[in-house]
């Protein structure tokens, strides 16, 4: 069954049925979360769990779990710290009395993405399984077989393997297509991401700024600052510091995007300090700092040790030994969080000499 | 024209066609196509003021006759050649142009297309026109449907523009002064020059907003009392609360007012109405995105000159002047906020007592909010709504929450205490204590999470033989039996479900394999492999409770007394927690077994 088929019958159904509120509430869940009002998410949704619990209706107590863990570790990037209530979302989901509901899948999607945050490397070749297990099950029509088609094309990446990540795209939005639908904003941007990964920034670009990716932006917030993140960080690949400069969104805009906009927006800073475009080194110096925090508090030590290298990279740049020495302190913490901690070793060391030899 | 091999050819335009779209589509209501029209005469009185520096200039609109609709001003006017090049030439507009040679900031139309608003209400239009350039001429412009016009001179007149709409029937509703003048009201209340309907002599739209009015002389309770009549008069859904200024910065050019609804909110209630002013012409009447989401008990006026209309003109482009302006509302709303609780505590009491949940989730959005509402908002709690401070009183120093509402056995202990408990399964209130504990240095106790019972339970040590029979005697499958102490004293025992525990159960169990697929339980057993094996549920049992006390005496002196109180107890565990904490039907029958063995047991020890 089309989820949205289901979901605006069973919103209608509420509101017939005199839970005006509970339906309203429902209805502007997902919007808050694409919108990145985390703190509203979070203030909503323990009440929505409580009704739909009490009116005993599984099936949109597995949406609202879902679109409360999308908030967590798809948009804010968490990690260990979701991995109970992410379990405990894919179980309840599979249960008898909620396993037809059409939401249930998209549980499956939070708990690769939970390993995705707490080593997306380490646990590569699982969450590709899992990915191909979910996407043979449901046919393209399912929003589902979008996300699901992501977390694979996303998981092969982690995995080393852009030309297979970009192979993947391309099956993905032919059998959208073929099915007619459409390919949906969110995986098209997939395809710049594969692009960057195999080091094509130039036919990235060239993705990005086509009228049919920049139609996504509205009403998507969310979909606008991802790609302006993704350009930025296309223009800095391709040494249009100034450009990059100018189209990198500021920092409060990024901020909420934990998951990914963290990651796109300090490696365009890196090139663009590097290249001597960052005009308030303080404030930067600040403002990265924030986004580390950030990184901890979420529980994700894989992203967070490779954000906190690059951050130690910078730092080394800007001669600011103390950050530096800082940052790697950090990344070091957080390396014995992952899979197999002694990849993250030689980065490790590369840092800590090029520490040294600051003056 | 040709370039090698490449032709280079014109696009051909269906001019009816495209009238036909434009005209249908264009506007959403025909109010919006006579604001247009209204604007244009705005534009032109502008444009005499730049060109000649006359500082004239009046409005009227007026209704002659049925299903006819009047517009005149005393503006610049047109030359016949302007009449060609501007009025019927869609998409080139003269204002655009002159406000580009002068970067007047006054000018408001853009696109060329206001006119084209004419052909949306009438079958005919018909304009009159004496240009402030050669007073001598007048011209007659006439057209139905817009697509081909005549243009004929006519005797001279005052300077200025008349246009006359005959309007289609199912505009003829407009034609009343009545209702151009309530339409006029709203659309032109910024409007800087004076708007009259009919043959009133005093402008829709004479009285300036508060902002614009000097009132530095007024008394404060005055002041308040006009911004709260202009929020009124444009949003009359609520009766405002309370005002707050916006003002405009060097970076920012937004300003007006936001006013707190009077309608009671709750929770995540949307009654945002923002009417957004460009040029003095009302473009938005409904961006609410203006404001923050969390703002649903707030409406208000912003006017800014920066922001730019789509081509409809009932919308904004969202630009980086949109995003600046937003950024600024919030900024101002919540300094207001702060102000109203500072300066005006009747209405700020007022403010709280209608808005608390919406209150409650704005705190958690920003810091100075959550400052700011700390210890005003309530919460809901066992004890009724109560502000967080008084929940940590009645707790002795902690503030104790419940995360779901199924903690029934939780909310009987506390209920037993009169310790209140705040109820997490309500709007905000989970995130909001949180924050608050860690704000103000209290112990927080999550009941129905596992940290809850460090706080609530201290281990009581027992001998072996002692703890072996209180398992065998009160214990069900799957409860690990914990001897403690715990208030009250008089609850012997209870059951505290693990929920890790219960999760990698069920996660491992033979049958998930069947339901589940194996990639994404493998994945999930990666988490579940890290708990240790522990039985789902812990029995705490009271070793401050007589009852336990007594039982454990009598075990050496009657035991079979000791096993018949035994069963009581464990008869009333059953019934309220259930077994392994998880209450069903089937428990209540074994409960009532329990008890009901218990008490023919000590009958018939009577009879004895």
């Amino acid at each position: 069954m089309n989820i949205y088929t289901w979901y605006h019958a069973a919103l209608r159904d509420l509101s017939t049925q005199g839970h005006l509120q509970l339906a309203r509430q429902l209805k502007g869940l997902p919007s808050l979360v694409a919108t990145g009002e985390h703190q509203q998410v979070d203030a909503v949704v323990p009440e929505l769990l409580a009704a739909t619990r009490a009116i005993q209706l599984p099936w949109l107590e597995v949406f609202v779990t879902h679109w409360w863990l999308q908030s967590r570790v798809s948009r804010r990037g968490e990690g260990a710290s979701a991995l109970f209530d992410v379990t405990n979302a894919f179980e309840r989901a599979h249960r008898a009395e909620a396993s037809d509901c059409p939401q249930s899948i998209c549980t499956t999607e939070d708990l690769t993405i939970c390993y995705a945050n707490i080593d997306g490397p380490g646990y590569a070749a699982e969450r590709i399984n899992v990915a191909d297990e979910s996407v043979s099950r449901i046919d393209p029509s399912w929003a589902c077989f979008q996300c699901m088609s992501q977390a694979r094309i996303e998981a092969l990446i982690d995995a080393g393997r852009p030309d297979a990540a970009l192979d993947a795209f391309h099956h993905a939005s032919r059998q959208v297509t073929a099915y007619g639908g459409t390919v949906s904003g969110y995986l098209a941007l997939k395809l710049p991401h594969a692009l960057l990964a195999l080091e094509r920034p130039d036919e990235a670009l060239n993705v990005l700024e086509s009228e049919s990716m920049a139609r996504h932006d509205r009403p998507h917030v969310e979909l606008a600052v991802r790609r302006a993140l993704l350009i930025a960080l296309a223009l800095a690949r391709l040494g249009s510091h100034e450009r990059a400069r100018t189209v990198l969104p500021p920092f409060d805009e990024a901020r909420p995007w934990v998951a990914e906009g963290h990651r796109l927006w300090i490696e365009t800073v890196q090139a663009l300090v590097t290249s001597g475009h960052v005009p308030d080194e303080e404030l930067l110096a600040g403002q990265l700092d924030t986004l580390l925090q950030d990184q901890i508090a979420a529980h994700a030590p894989r992203r967070c040790a490779e954000l906190a290298l690059i951050v130690g990279r910078i730092a080394v740049a800007r001669h600011a030994r103390d950050a530096a020495s800082s940052a790697l302190d950090t990344a070091r913490e957080q390396a014995l969080g992952i899979r197999r901690p002694d990849e993250l070793e030689p980065a490790l060391c590369a840092l800590a000499v090029e520490i040294d030899r600051l003056p | 024209m040709r370039g090698g091999d490449v032709e280079i050819r014109a696009t051909d335009v269906d001019v009816s066609g495209l009238l036909t779209v434009l005209g249908a589509h264009l506007y959403s209501s025909p109010v919006v196509a006579l604001r247009e029209l209204v604007q244009n005469a705005h534009d032109s009185i502008v444009r005499r003021r730049i060109e000649t520096g006359w500082n004239g200039g009046v409005i009227r609109v007026r209704c002659p006759s049925y299903g006819v609709i009047v517009i005149e001003d005393d503006g610049a006017g047109l030359t016949e050649q302007e009449i060609h090049s501007f009025l019927a030439t869609i998409g080139r507009g003269y204002t655009r142009e002159l406000r580009e040679q002068t970067g007047s900031n006054e000018l408001i139309g853009l696109f060329g297309l206001g006119f084209l608003s004419a052909f949306v209400l009438a079958r005919e239009v018909v304009l009159e026109t004496t240009p402030v350039s050669d007073p001598a001429e007048r011209w007659v412009y006439r057209s139905a449907g817009g697509q081909r016009y005549t243009v004929a001179r006519t005797s001279a007149g005052e300077v200025g523009t008349r246009v006359k709409l005959q309007l289609f029937p199912h505009h003829t509703g407009l034609a009343d002064e009545p209702t151009l003048k309530r339409v006029l009201t709203r659309y032109c209340a910024l409007l800087p020059m004076p708007v009259l309907v009919g043959e009133a002599a005093d402008a829709v739209n004479a009285e300036l907003p508060p902002w614009r009015r000097e009132t530095m002389n007024l008394h404060p309770a005055l002041r308040r009392r006009q911004k709260l009549e202009f929020a009124t008069r444009i949003d009359n859904r609520f009766e405002p609360l309370a005002t707050m200024d916006v003002v405009a910065t060097t970076k920012v050019d937004a300003r007006g007012m936001l006013w707190v609804n009077g309608g009671g909110s709750y929770a995540t209630s949307d009654q945002r109405r923002v009417a957004v002013f460009v040029r003095g012409m009302l473009i938005d009447d409904d961006a609410r995105e203006l404001l923050p989401g969390w703002a649903g008990f707030v409406s208000g006026v912003i006017e800014s000159n920066s922001l730019t209309p789509t081509a409809s003109r009932e919308d904004l482009q969202r630009d980086g002047v949109w995003k600046a302006v937003r950024e600024h509302v919030a900024e101002q709303l919540i300094t207001g906020l702060g102000e109203i609780a500072a300066t005006q505590q009747e209405a700020w009491r007022r403010v709280l007592r209608r808005h608390n949940e919406a209150l409650l989730g704005a705190a958690l959005c920003d810091p100075r909010l959550f400052a700011l509402l700390a210890d005003q908002v309530t919460i809901p709690t066992t004890q009724g709504d109560l502000t967080a401070a008084a929940v940590v009183r009645g707790g002795g120093g902690s503030l104790h929450v419940a995360i779901e509402s199924e903690d029934g056995l939780a909310a009987t202990l506390f209920r037993a205490l009169r310790t209140p408990v705040a109820r997490g399964e309500r709007f905000a209130v989970l995130p909001f204590v949180r924050r608050y504990v860690d704000a103000h240095d209290v112990r927080l106790v999550e009941i129905g999470s596992g940290s809850a019972e460090g706080a609530l339970f201290q281990p009581a040590a027992v001998n072996p033989d002692d703890r072996g029979w209180l398992t065998g005697a009160l214990a069900d499958e799957g409860e690990v039996l914990i001897t403690s102490t715990f208030k009250p004293a008089d609850l012997p025992l209870i059951v505290l479900p693990d929920r890790e525990a219960q999760l990698k159960q069920r996660i491992e169990a033979d049958d998930a394999d069947g339901r589940i697929s194996s990639g994404a339980l493998n994945l999930a057993r990666q988490y579940t492999g890290t708990i240790e094996s522990r039985p789902p549920a812990r029995l705490h049992v009271n070793m401050a409770s007589d009852a336990i006390l007594a039982i454990l005496q009598a075990r050496h002196e009657n035991p079979a007394g000791a096993e018949l109180a035994a069963r009581v107890l464990r008869g009333m565990k059953r019934m309220t927690n259930g077994v392994s904490g998880d209450p069903g039907a089937e428990d209540m029958i074994l409960a009532l077994d329990d008890i009901a063995a218990a008490v023919v047991g000590l009958c018939r020890s009577g009879d004895r």
